[in-house]
């Protein structure tokens, strides 16, 4: 992935190049939003990295005017104040996800890959989580390369959760989507599927948690 | 306030000195015109017809009526039917039309005449005479010396009293206000040595009026002193442990800098991260605390759902703590359970305890089952979550030192110690309780009471806002 960083604090901006890089990641580095609108004027990137407090014009504004102008590109917005107005104000411009500072720098990765493996998800028919792969167009599904083998409503399960990573989803969203009017189901019959979707998951990136009262949600783990 | 009544009542003297005025212009002419009025009526007595004359007798009488005004001049004319001048001026400034009006009544008016104000009255008398009929009109001036004279002294009496009577108003005003505020002053004369950090109440005063005063500024002083003592607490209690963490972290950097080796050992970086990754918590720790207690003094209350709230809360944790073994549980209604609260702390609270009973909730027993249940329950006037975990639980001797700043009870000593004091504080805030238990699941219960405070706090938003 390829990857603009606006981070006006030098040594926090080397350590997460240095990190990204490592991880095999295309990653540029501007220390203001200035700089930053030029270059993705010019240049595509996958995702943008954008500090709230620069020099010059704030995170914030890039944000809106990018916004503004129709720019879809996920935005992951860096912020050192915990309160939940700036993440409010921050997701209300338009931003995809937050981080607040100090963070961890394999945080900061897992949440830049979900944020494009959701992009892509839109528009390519390979969708990556972590070590598993699957196919939308195929319905293939391989985890380390290795194809397994699943029955449709697996897959079928399977495709919903990853569409719906870190989201919860109860009984009814999941029956909703995986069967039609005609087609009688028991919630049982959701268990099971789920139960045979979690064996062939095991030693993948994807974690399918239960919580009794709310229902599922899938995370990737990478 | 003095100034401001002492400029209303001048602002009333101005108005009433023009009623003042007024009154005194129409009293004199009122005299003075009865005067005229006798004198032209003695006049016309005098006119008579006598064969085919008219003849003129002025009477003396209507000159005597005349001289009590000694000073002013009298001017007059007599015109017989058809306006001819038959005796005295003939350039009186008077009109045919005012003599034609005076027919039916006396017409009286002011004029100006040979440089002077003169007040004029215009008189009519019928003759009916075989050989003169027709009206005879007597315009009769005079000057308005003495009428002026009497309308100042009038004006001038009328507006000395009136000054008088405000002054006595203005006086009578300062002394009650002064009487008035006199409690007031005392107040400030007992609060200006003091400073405002000393911890001395006012004295008790006999003013009835200024006792209620005196409590209410005794229980704001003891109430300001209180948040300001535990501001130091906190300061203090935050800078031990912020430094004490920073030691240890610097020591080791020391020491592994100063290793003879030209490479450093991973196990001491790993050492280093573990530590300074307990600062950070401990730092967002704090932060969070002193958040929760400035909101609390805020009271920034709006209406919230509790149910959503919780499944966005339990959200996230199952999103943060996928990776590890531990299940959560929500046992809460379908409908929505709305209350008046501060959203981000009760947030900051729960995740607290959600956190802590991750961290304290593990067990050695083998094939533990690792499950941490949420859950609320509705009464009559609160509402009641639980957050149960399957650890090791708090012995019941040490659960209220639990609720203390930095205190780490259990065998578990890993966390900041303010996770559960962040919750206590924000259920303050809320006016709710927090209480510790032991769980049917084996581990620890923490149960935040919250009351449904939707009438009773409304009024904070509002101030609020404003």
């Amino acid at each position: 992935m390829r990857v603009l960083l606006t981070e006006d604090n030098q040594e926090l901006a080397r350590s997460i190049k240095h990190y990204f890089k490592d991880n095999g990641h295309a990653i540029d580095w501007v220390d203001s939003a200035e700089k930053a609108a030029t270059i993705l004027h010019h240049d595509d990137f996958d995702v943008l990295i954008l500090d709230v407090n620069l020099p010059g014009k704030s995170g914030f504004e890039l944000l809106s005017t990018l916004r503004s102008n129709k720019n879809a590109l996920p935005v992951l917005i860096l912020t050192a104040r915990a309160d939940i107005d700036d993440r409010v104000s921050a997701l209300d411009l338009g931003a995809d996800d937050y981080l607040v500072k100090p963070f961890d720098l394999r945080e900061l990765a897992a949440r830049c890959r979900a944020l494009v493996r959701r992009e892509r998800g839109k528009s390519d028919n390979e969708i990556l989580c972590g070590n598993l792969a699957f196919n939308s167009a195929t319905k293939i599904v391989k985890v380390d390369g290795e194809v397994i083998d699943m029955r449709p409503r697996e897959v079928q399960m399977l495709e919903l959760f990853i569409t719906h990573l870190d989201r919860m989803l109860t009984k009814d969203d999941i029956a909703n989507r995986l069967y039609n009017f005609d087609e009688a189901y028991t919630p049982n019959a959701i268990e099971q599927t789920l139960t045979r979707l979690r064996k062939h998951l095991q030693g993948s990136s994807v974690l399918i948690k239960t919580v009794r009262g709310m229902g599922y949600l899938a995370h990737v783990d990478d | 306030m003095l100034t401001r009544t002492a400029l209303l009542m001048c602002a009333v003297l101005a108005i009433l000195s023009v009623g003042v005025w007024h009154y005194a212009n129409t009293s004199a002419d009122y005299s003075y015109d009865r005067l005229l009025s006798s004198a032209s009526v003695s006049m016309l007595d005098g006119i008579s017809v006598s064969g085919e004359q008219i003849n003129i007798d002025l009477p003396y009488s209507a000159f005597e009526i005349l001289q009590l005004a000694p000073d002013d001049k009298v001017f007059y004319g007599i015109y017989g039917p058809k306006g001819r001048l038959l005796s005295g001026y003939n350039d009186l400034p008077v009109s045919n039309d005012d003599i034609v009006s005076a027919t039916q009544q006396p017409y009286y008016s002011l004029r100006h005449y040979r440089q002077q104000k003169v007040r004029f009255i215009v008189r009519s008398k019928r003759l009916s005479e075989r050989s003169v009929a027709g009206d005879v009109t007597i315009v009769l001036g005079q000057t308005t010396q003495a009428r002026d004279s009497q309308m100042r002294d009038t004006l001038y009496t009328a507006l000395t009293t009136l000054m008088a009577v405000m002054a006595i108003a203005l006086l009578v005003m300062w002394i009650a206000i002064n009487r008035a505020l006199a409690p007031l002053n005392w107040l400030s004369d007992q609060l200006q040595p003091d400073s405002a950090m000393q911890d001395n109440s006012l004295p008790d005063t006999r003013i009835l009026e200024v006792a209620p005063l005196t409590h209410a500024i005794n229980n704001y002083r003891h109430q300001w002193l209180d948040a300001l003592g535990s501001m130091r607490d906190f300061i203090a209690d935050a800078s031990h442990q912020i430094r004490t963490a920073q030691a240890t972290t610097k020591a080791q950097l020391e020491i592994a800098l100063s290793a003879k080796a030209n490479t450093i050992d991973k196990a001491s970086v790993e050492a280093i991260y573990q530590d300074h990754t307990k600062l950070t918590r401990l730092t967002n720790q704090l932060l969070a605390h002193a958040t929760v207690l400035h909101r609390g003094d805020r009271k920034a209350f709006f209406a919230i759902d509790l149910n959503q709230m919780l499944k966005e809360v339990i959200t996230h944790a199952v999103r943060d703590y996928a990776h590890t073994d531990v299940e959560f549980e929500y046992l809460g209604p379908e409908h929505p359970l709305s209350m008046y609260g501060d959203e981000i702390v009760l947030k900051e609270a729960l995740r607290n305890i959600i956190d802590n009973a991750v961290i304290h909730g593990q067990s050695d027993q083998p094939d533990h089952l690792n499950l941490i249940r949420i859950s609320i329950k509705q009464g009559d006037h609160s509402y009641e979550i639980c957050i149960e975990d399957s650890g090791f639980g708090i012995p019941e001797h040490a659960r209220a030192q639990a609720l203390e700043r930095f205190a780490k009870v259990g065998p578990n000593q890993h966390g900041s110690g303010l996770g559960l004091a962040i919750a206590h504080s924000a259920a303050l805030t809320h006016e709710g309780q927090l209480t510790l238990g032991t769980s049917s699941l084996g581990g620890l219960q923490v149960s935040l009471r919250l009351p449904n405070q939707s009438e009773s706090v409304t009024h904070y938003v509002e101030q609020d806002h404003v």
